[in-house]
């Protein structure tokens, strides 16, 4: 488990087995935080939040490193969507309660 | 279990941004000294202390900052400073600080170290829980992430001071005024009423662009390297 980990960190699975292993599981438990399990404890969602935003870090530095190889448009989609969950993430976990 | 989640809120975004930059080495430094690093930061504590008590004595105990001397001298100041004789007289000292790069691993992990201290006395001296509940989650997005770069910012010309051969004193001048502009300026805007807070989100901006441009100048370096030591001229 750690070695699938490390691999997806070091960039050495294919684009696509990262962007199955982080950016798919990463958008399920975002929405089932934010739509399903809606009746938790405060602490539990802030922990949440700032959990999703550590692993969307780690999903943009593994798709990052892992589309060094692959097609240009192909990667380029994927980086410019891992952006978007970092940024989708941030303003979920702390831009909209500070505007 | 509130109490298990506001540890995880407190102590969560410190290790994530450690391992995050331990593991973005190409070539890892030992668990040992990276420890050995992370437990001095947190001691920086007692000078910083230390500092202040002396302070307080020469100026007397009544004697009330002005909010920019505040932050740039009484906490960005010794605060960098401190970090940056952990980096300077400790962490040089390792035989595994052979590469640039490794100033950087170790400037941020003394940063956090620190920035680890000082979130748990931020979060657990609160009045109540929920209190420490935002103050948990507001450092998590502001003040880790910022002792962090700051401390990126200052290995890197550390890191610069021992192993470009020219400018030597002006990367060691650099490794210490960068970070304390930066963090003053975070300090001052969150101290001074007649300044918005908000611009304080405009120091993290320029503190992430930097610590970006400055570790991929580094990582790229690293690409093609085969072997880790690297000649020092220090």
């Amino acid at each position: 488990m750690i070695k699938y980990f490390k691999d997806l960190w070091y960039g050495k699975k294919s684009l696509t087995v990262t962007n199955l292993s982080t950016i798919f599981p990463l958008t399920i438990y975002f929405y089932l935080i934010n739509f399903v399990f809606i009746d938790g404890k405060l602490s539990f969602y802030i922990f949440s939040d700032i959990l999703v935003v550590i692993l969307a870090f780690f999903s943009l530095a593994s798709i990052w490193r892992s589309s060094e190889n692959e097609n240009k448009l192909y990667s380029f989609l994927s980086k410019s969507f891992s952006i978007l969950i970092v940024i989708l993430f941030i303003y979920n976990g702390y831009v909209k309660w500070i505007i | 279990m509130d109490q298990i989640f506001l540890l995880l809120i407190t102590i969560l975004p410190t290790i994530a941004l450690l391992i995050f930059f331990i593991f973005s080495d190409k070539f890892v430094e030992p668990k040992k000294t990276v420890f050995q690093t992370f437990i001095l930061g947190m001691f920086i504590i007692a000078p910083l202390e230390i500092s202040n008590t002396f302070i307080n004595l020469v100026l007397g105990e009544n004697f009330v900052f002005d909010p920019f001397l505040k932050a740039f001298f009484q906490a960005s100041f010794l605060e960098e400073f401190f970090k940056f004789c952990v980096l300077f007289y400790f962490c040089s000292t390792f035989t595994h600080f052979n590469e640039p790069m490794d100033g950087l691993v170790y400037g941020i992990t003394a940063s956090l170290g620190f920035a680890f201290y000082e979130n748990i006395t931020y979060v657990y001296f609160a009045d109540t829980f929920k209190d420490s509940l935002e103050i948990a989650w507001a450092r998590a997005f502001t003040a880790v992430p910022s002792h962090a770069f700051d401390g990126v910012i200052m290995g890197f010309f550390i890191g610069r001071y021992y192993f470009v051969k020219k400018g030597k004193n002006l990367n060691l001048s650099l490794a210490l005024i960068i970070p304390i502009l930066l963090h003053g300026s975070y300090d001052w805007v969150l101290m001074e009423e007649s300044i918005s807070y908000k611009f304080m989100y405009l120091v993290i901006i320029l503190e992430i662009a930097l610590t970006v441009f400055l570790y991929k100048s580094l990582s790229i370096q690293q690409k093609t390297k085969i072997k880790e030591p690297q000649k020092r001229f220090r």
